[in-house]
């Protein structure tokens, strides 16, 4: 399965080590067996035929984050990510996925399924929580620290088309996350109050569904190229300057992931290059029309302590790191400090936390450390995934919020004139 | 190595830190040299007394045992080449302490450089050996290869700051060296001894060094030369003004050449060779010095002179240096750095038969250096797969190492012999400097169990 280009790709992989310095899950283990260059060698071995797939050598791939912190880095220029994304497809192929994947890939496939998982997460997190008071945890988060669902799909709430009040500078196509639609809709909320008062008419397709990263990411692809096409024929028949996203994994599958695969199954990509040439992350658009920006200049008292964390798949898979930060330095009354390791990934990972427990909170303690150097009240980011996890892992005293960028744009916002 | 030997070994830290599954024995079967073997058993020690017991089996049953660390070394000299156990030092990574009041740290074998460096830093110290590989290498492992960096010429490398050892002996017996003092003359220097002993002599597991005061200030200049003659000479005349720059890096055409297709950094393509010269110190001090290299360099005919005004053009200016490696990788799969070095006066000789040696044999190469200490890298670029061409390059070294040994140079100036240079070990040095390395090998290691097959 494995493409030439890709083969060629791990040859270059001269062992320098390098990669160890950006690795988060070899920082934590100190043993190669966790580090990028490890797993390579063990894919390079899995080529060659010395290695057959084993519960080893899938956790090998499976305990990697995809934070391509690694394929960045890499001195031979080394595409790691694509390397292990390619060796998933070939694990799925043998071993299929346990129990627990299986039911969230088939709930992400299809959006009336995700509604009713959501729906249900709901009734159960206050059922146990509120009613028995019981402490569970879901991976490393605490049952009531989860967020609780969307009363009602995002997508439901909102319709088709929303044109702006006054003189309509663009048109944008909005690609609604599951996170968006299920759980975080003030997000979603936010970017169409923000983009109406740019001037922006927004064009939200209803029959939309999810982008599919976390099925082919895991190496599903079979359930993932389904909804990747519906999503591609949407999204490339519709006439805007831009499609826009607000969660960072959706972001970047759209950009660089989903054309990937494709070429690395052999299949057609040009469709998905169309639309990967109009996919932009909402704070590259307000980074550019800030100016024009209806905000509120009522400063008064402490400017208010703002740190910004960067998704791995905002940074590195859509390389936007400079607008966020340019957006929180424009808000009045918002002072951005910055922390170590802002670039290095929270430990989320999608559903990393939920199958690589342990790893996964040695990671985030780290990132929970730095931002707490910081001393911010507010933790500003550009993906659901990493919020849930940086939120889920704050404590209740330290009084640390964790919003995306766009709500803190939408909190400056001048009152509409009536 | 039998089964009940696994047994008891990973009985001795535990079966989380003892594994011999395939799957885990292959990310243990290299470092970033290009050859590959396979462990028995690999080990991940916390302790001295670990590494003792260790040691203690090993020794009864006569089992190879390969110490490591990081595995970025270049040699191959982590590499399990006769099997056995791999001894992997990077759980123990705890700075055991920093006393600024007598200038020492004391570091457990596993602790990364970069952040030996970055502690020290904190408190307005240095520690100098500063190998290119200090964000991943081990201090353990620095000091087994005795490693130098871009800083050697004004601050020299490790042994110049190490300062004591703990070290676990073939047999297990613990050998504790120096001490905390600067001072020392108490018998033999066992720890310089140990120091670049790549593991074949005993396993270290605890390090003493030395600190210096973080110098206030820093200067870069760039100069670019037409012809390579001119910009060694220009190396030899600044030192013999008296000036010891903390780094002194060369690049020939070819490397600047492919770090200009991969990076557009804007060098210039048609000189023969650039300088980069760091000095560090005092402000007022740094500015005479500037001003003098500047003078020997437009003397020594440099096309272009660079004076770096603050630290972001300065670093810009290092970025050309520390992109060389990577531009060069980036060019074929597979690279050998190679690491002979010469007396400086003999650099541009030196450089003049790479170039042709490596023409001769059809290999593509890039060399940049270290001009200062005269210690050169040249980067032959290749395809591991093609096995002629391999040979090639295996025939390039070979051709290079007498050369520069005929100049007057060493094998090795900070690499190490590991793997790669072992068969050379009969030129660079006498029979009788060889029975005395034999018989310090057979008095520490007298089954021969540690590192076997490296270079003594």
């Amino acid at each position: 399965m494995f493409s030439q280009a890709i083969e060629q790709d791990l040859h270059h992989c001269r062992k320098c080590g390098m990669c160890q310095q950006v690795c988060p899950t070899y920082k934590i283990t100190r043993q190669e067996y966790f580090a990028p260059r490890g797993r390579a060698q063990i894919v390079k071995h899995y080529l060659e035929g010395d290695l057959k797939i084993s519960p080893r050598v899938e956790q090998a791939l499976m305990s990697c984050m995809l934070c391509d912190a690694c394929a960045a880095f890499c001195p031979s220029g080394v595409r790691i990510d694509r390397l292990f994304r390619n060796m998933r497809l070939e694990l799925d192929h043998i071993f299929g996925k346990p129990f627990s994947k299986r039911i969230l890939f088939s709930a992400l496939s299809k959006s009336s399924r995700a509604w009713k998982a959501s729906a249900a997460a709901r009734a159960g997190q206050s059922l146990l929580v509120d009613t028995l008071g019981l402490q569970l945890k879901v991976g490393n988060i605490p049952i009531e620290k989860l967020p609780r669902p969307n009363k009602k799909p995002f997508r439901q709430t909102t319709p088709e088309k929303l044109s702006p009040k006054n003189k309509k500078v663009g048109r944008v196509a909005y690609f609604v996350g599951c996170a968006t639609d299920l759980i975080y809709g003030d997000v979603g909320n936010a970017m169409l109050e923000v983009l109406l008062r740019l001037g922006i008419e927004v064009v939200v397709p209803q029959d939309q569904v999810c982008c599919s990263a976390p099925m082919f990411l895991s190496g599903a692809a079979k359930q993932a190229l389904p909804n990747i096409f519906k999503n591609l024929d949407i999204f490339d028949s519709v006439d805007v300057d831009a499609i826009v996203v607000d969660c960072a994994t959706c972001g970047s599958a759209l950009k660089k992931g989903i054309p990937e695969l494709l070429e690395d199954l052999g299949m057609d990509a040009e469709k998905s290059k169309r639309v990967a040439a109009k996919v932009k992350d909402i704070s590259q658009i307000v980074a550019e029309h800030v100016d024009d920006l209806p905000i509120q200049d009522s400063c008064s008292g402490e400017p208010l302590s703002v740190t910004y964390h960067d998704p791995c798949h905002l940074i590195r898979g859509m390389g936007v790191s400079e607008e966020p930060r340019k957006i929180l330095r424009s808000l009045p009354g918002v002072s951005l400090v910055n922390m170590e390791g802002a670039n290095e990934c929270c430990g989320g990972g999608g559903s990393y936390q939920f199958d690589n427990v342990d790893l996964s909170r040695e990671i985030t303690l780290k990132k929970k450390h730095n931002i707490f150097a910081t001393g911010a009240k507010i933790v500003a980011t550009g993906c659901p995934g990493c919020r849930l996890t940086l939120a889920g892992n704050l404590s209740d005293d330290d009084c640390t919020e964790v919003v995306h960028t766009i709500e803190l744009v939408r909190r400056s916002l001048a009152k509409e004139p009536e | 190595m039998r089964d009940e030997i696994k047994k008891e070994l990973a009985k001795i830290v535990g079966p989380d830190r003892a594994t011999d599954a395939p799957e885990h024995l292959v990310t243990y079967s290299f470092d970033a040299y290009t050859e590959e073997h396979l462990p028995e058993i690999v080990l991940f020690p916390v302790t001295t007394e670990e590494v003792s017991a260790i040691m203690k089996v090993a020794y009864r049953e006569d089992v190879p045992v390969t110490p490591r660390g990081g595995g970025s070394n270049l040699a191959g000299e982590s590499i399990p080449i006769r099997g056995g156990i791999v001894v992997c030092l990077t759980k123990m990574d705890k700075i055991l302490a920093i006393d600024t009041g007598s200038l020492t740290a004391t570091v457990q074998p596993g602790v990364v450089n970069l952040d030996l460096q970055k502690a020290v830093e904190k408190l307005g110290f240095m520690y100098p050996p500063d190998p290119a590989s200090w964000a991943v290498a081990t201090m353990g492992g620095t000091v087994a290869t005795n490693a130098g960096g871009p800083r050697t010429l004004k601050y020299g490398v490790t042994k110049d700051y190490l300062l004591g050892l703990t070290v676990v002996l073939a047999n297990g017996d613990v050998l504790k060296t120096g001490g905390r003092t600067l001072k020392n003359v108490t018998g033999y220097n066992l720890t310089t001894l140990l120091c670049g002993s790549e593991g074949t002599l005993g396993i270290i597991t605890e390090i003493i060094v030395r600190l210096v005061p973080r110098p206030l200030a820093s200067r870069t200049v760039r100069a670019d030369f037409v012809k390579l003659e001119d910009c060694s000479d220009a190396v030899s005349a600044i030192l013999a003004g008296g000036i010891i720059p903390a780094s002194l890096e060369l690049m020939d055409q070819f490397t600047v050449r492919a770090v200009e297709k991969s990076f557009n950094l804007g060098l210039p393509v048609d000189v023969e060779g650039i300088l980069l010269i760091q000095v560090d110190g005092g402000p007022e001090t740094l500015e005479r010095e500037v001003k003098q290299i500047e003078a020997v360099l437009k003397e020594k005919h440099a096309v272009n002179i660079v004076s770096a005004a603050d630290a972001a053009e300065a670093d810009r200016l290092w970025l050309a240096r520390r992109s060389a490696g990577t531009a060069l990788m980036r060019i074929k799969p597979n690279i050998v750095t190679e690491d002979v070095t010469v007396p400086v006066s003999n650099l541009t000789a030196m450089i003049r038969k790479v170039v042709e040696i490596c023409e001769r044999n059809g290999i593509s190469v890039g060399v940049f250096a270290h001009a200062g200490d005269g210690n050169l890298h040249p980067c032959m670029v290749f395809d591991r797969r093609d096995e002629e061409e391999y040979q090639r390059v295996l025939k390039a070294c070979d051709e290079l190492v007498p050369e520069a040994l005929a100049l007057g140079g060493t094998l090795s100036g900070e690499h190490g012999i590991g793997l790669a240079k072992a068969p050379f070990m009969p030129l660079a040095m006498d029979s009788v400097a060889l029975r005395v390395m034999h018989g310090i090998k057979d008095y520490f290691d007298p089954k021969g169990i540690l590192n076997p097959g490296k270079f003594v």
